[in-house]
């Protein structure tokens, strides 16, 4: 199974804490972008088996790098990554084709199931 | 936009959401903090989202000002004192108005308006109306609901209802989901609308894919829609038993909500059909081939079950009107400055609905005259060494096939020199030797016109009320019993029959005629030939196992001419009052469909209906209260 993943995120922080439970889980991080128009071209390049997408970031916000993602690759397999506040943000991710979502402070397990979900 | 096949429903889950306010309103008062205010919060926007979905604006409006000013008392700007819970109580009782002015003008009305002009947007909680505002849309075309709960602690609700609708929308198309927020509705189902059926283990397994999903159901819609046009049909004042658990019951298919008017029809239907078939089995005779008479039976015993079944339909929790009695009784005693303890018990005793609800005002007048007259001003309570807190408990409890209402004060208790001096004023007649007790008492006070209150006051109304009370009762075919101690308080007794739809009944006959007599009152009949009469000056009385009581000769009652020999009397009680009717003949007992009559002015006041017997004859019903 390929268990290659891009994380996208503006905050190193999270990016590092995500790829070490992702690592953990036997993923290979093959990408890291801060940027929404980062997220976009690496994911070209890669065509990873999953992508973690931040929703606020420079440069293209998260969801707009959903709806360029997905309308290229519309069997890309994207995670939001969200905050508590965030929730309209979140239905409109979804709605623009993200398949799941989890909410920050992440807890390993909660990430862990969703990405199971987004992958299954 | 067809708005009037969910009237019903909004109907029904808006006047369970103002009982629900009104109750959290006065828990909030006394007092029980976040809670209560969570749980008014809820229901004014319950209100709120449902009516702005109708398009009763005014409603939404009302519900919306309250939501404000329960704010004002989240936040910290205002305490919940009962001058503030008075300032909401107003407005939910402006709201009330709203909703029952919405109720006169009927589904789509105002939706039909609005529609001509830009709505206007109430501030803060538009977004969320616009969106409640969609759901009649798309839940008018859905095939099949499913109805998910997701676990307690699931973060972003909306979000997560976002990932079930798209993962369902790969199998099949998805019109939409209810509530708008789940985030503010924890406790209820997601309802996700689909626009057509599909292989229910697939979609199951596309929902519970979705993560913190803990149930899935799935619901075919029943398509219902109510008699054209609002003016007509009945209108449905109650909601047809709003269960406390209605909100998930209906998401699972297990309980539905009807016009309370068609319940009606259908229950009286059945219940003509009970006779009819008791009367078919009643002339079978010994000439008719036996397999028809067999088929016969068969039919009566079926119809019998199906009208127990029915029956049950038409009762509902004495709940439905106690729960708006604090309200009434915190109203009355703020006016009159007192401090009351009101209890409640026995609220889950069921009743007939069309009886319960005939209770209301009733109550309303004994609970209010009881903390008006009966409760004392707190000085006076403080000087008697009585807690300075009136206690004023309403307690509802079954006894066979009657209902015992019970209104109860630790007051003053009514004073028979007053009655007296009263009813001298008003020149009834009450022969000097009469002791004013009890029943005695009761057939004063409940004159026309009587009341002893030197004061009119503005909760207690003017005199009017005790009479209608007594006459409300009767007309159900229930007595009112009183028992007053000067000093220590007063009761009022109401003894109902469980039902109205069909009552078993005595079958007597008095001078050739049948009479029928409830057996709600009924406690016995005894062979009359050889009982102990003795005559005393106060009349006669029989003697029943060494209790000697009065007998009444319902021949002379009736003035019938040709009364034969009295073989049998019925011992009969009403509250306390005991008594035995004499009779010819003891038929048997019948089951009976009481049709309720105005009798002609003048008439004896001793009949409080008409039935059909078995064989199809007419018979009058005797009303034992007012024969004894």
């Amino acid at each position: 199974m390929d268990k290659t993943v891009l994380i996208c995120d503006d905050a190193i922080f999270m990016r590092t804490m995500l790829g070490d439970i992702l690592r953990r889980a036997g993923f290979q991080v093959v990408g890291e972008a801060a940027t929404g128009a980062e997220a976009v071209e690496l994911y070209r390049q890669l065509k990873p088996a999953l992508v973690t997408m931040d929703i606020v970031m420079p440069d293209m916000g998260g969801i707009d790098a959903v709806r360029a993602i997905v309308s290229e690759f519309p069997e890309a397999r994207i995670l939001m990554c969200s905050a508590m506040g965030q929730q309209a943000l979140v239905v409109e991710a979804i709605e623009a084709g993200a398949r799941d979502f989890v909410v920050k402070p992440f807890q390993p397990s909660r990430v862990l199931e969703a990405v199971q979900r987004v992958l299954g | 936009m067809d708005l009037s096949r969910y009237f019903d429903l909004y109907l029904a889950e808006t006047e369970e959401n103002l009982r629900a306010l009104s109750r959290a309103l006065l828990a909030l008062e006394a007092g029980e903090g976040k809670g209560a205010l969570e749980a008014a919060f809820r229901a004014a926007h319950t209100i709120k989202g449902v009516a702005a979905a109708m398009g009763f604006e005014t409603v939404a409006a009302e519900a919306h000002r309250l939501e404000d000013m329960l704010t004002e008392v989240r936040s910290g700007r205002r305490p919940a004192d009962p001058a503030w819970v008075d300032a909401m109580l107003a407005v939910a009782d402006a709201l009330e108005a709203a909703v029952a002015e919405s109720v006169e003008r009927g589904p789509s009305a105002e939706a039909l308006e609005e529609s001509e002009g830009p709505a206007e947007p109430f501030d803060a909680g538009a977004g969320a109306d616009l969106e409640a505002d969609a759901v009649a849309g798309f839940a008018e075309d859905a095939e099949l609901v499913a109805a998910v709960i997701l676990s307690k602690d699931t973060p972003l609700r909306a979000a997560r209802a976002a990932v079930i609708r798209r993962r369902l929308s790969e199998l099949v198309p998805v019109l939409g989901s209810w509530p708008p927020d789940p985030s503010e509705h924890v406790n209820r189902p997601l309802l996700v609308f689909l626009g057509r059926d599909g292989d229910r283990a697939a979609l199951e397994a596309a929902v519970r894919g979705a993560g913190d999903v803990e149930r899935v159901e799935f619901i075919v819609p029943m398509r219902y829609s109510r008699p054209a046009g609002p003016a007509t049909g009945p209108k449905p004042k109650q909601p047809a038993r709003p269960d406390r658990d209605a909100e998930a019951g209906r998401a699972h298919g297990r309980t539905v909500r009807v016009d309370a008017g068609r319940l009606d029809e259908i229950s009286d239907g059945i219940a003509e059909l009970a006779v009819v078939a008791g009367r078919l089995v009643a002339q079978l005779s010994p000439e008719v081939p036996a397999a028809l008479a067999e088929t016969a039976r068969r039919i009566a015993r079926q119809v019998e079950e199906i009208q127990a079944a029915a029956l049950a339909l038409r009762m509902v929790p004495v709940r439905e009107v106690f729960d708006r009695l604090p309200r009434v009784v915190r109203d009355a005693a703020r006016a009159l400055d007192k401090e009351v303890d009101f209890r409640i018990e026995g609220q889950d005793v069921e009743l007939d609905r069309a009886i319960l609800e005939e209770l209301t005002d009733p109550l309303v007048h004994l609970l209010r005259n009881a903390v008006a007259h009966g409760l004392e001003e707190p000085e006076e309570r403080l000087a008697t060494g009585k807690p300075v807190r009136g206690l004023l408990r309403l307690s509802a409890v079954r006894d066979r096939s009657s209902v015992r209402i019970v209104v109860e004060d630790d007051g003053r208790g009514i004073d028979p020199e007053r009655v007296r001096r009263r009813a001298r004023e008003l020149g009834i007649d009450v022969p000097p030797g009469t002791e004013l007790t009890g029943e005695a008492l009761l057939r004063v006070i409940g004159r026309p016109g009587f009341s002893t209150a030197e004061k009119v006051t503005e909760v207690s109304g003017r005199g009017v009320g005790l009479d209608a009370v007594l006459e409300r009762v009767r007309a159900l075919g229930g007595a009112v019993a009183m028992e007053t101690k000067p000093g220590v308080g007063t009761s009022f007794q109401l003894t109902l029959p469980v039902t109205l739809a069909v009552t078993h009944a005595l079958r007597v006959q008095v001078a050739g005629e049948d009479y029928v007599l409830p057996l709600t009152h009924v406690t016995e009949a005894i062979d009359l030939r050889d009982a102990r009469v003795t005559r005393t000056e106060g009349g006669e009385f029989v003697d029943v196992r060494g209790e000697p009581l009065p007998l009444v000769r319902l021949g002379q009652v009736l003035a019938a001419d040709g009364a034969g020999e009295e073989s049998a009397a019925v011992i009969t009680a009403v509250g306390e009052r005991r008594g035995a009717l004499a009779v010819d003949r003891l038929v048997g007992r019948e089951r009976i469909l009481v049709k309720g009559f105005d009798a002609a002015a003048g008439t004896l006041p001793i009949f409080s209906g008409a039935t059909l017997l078995g064989d199809g004859r007419p018979a009058l019903v005797l009303d034992p209260t007012s024969v004894l």
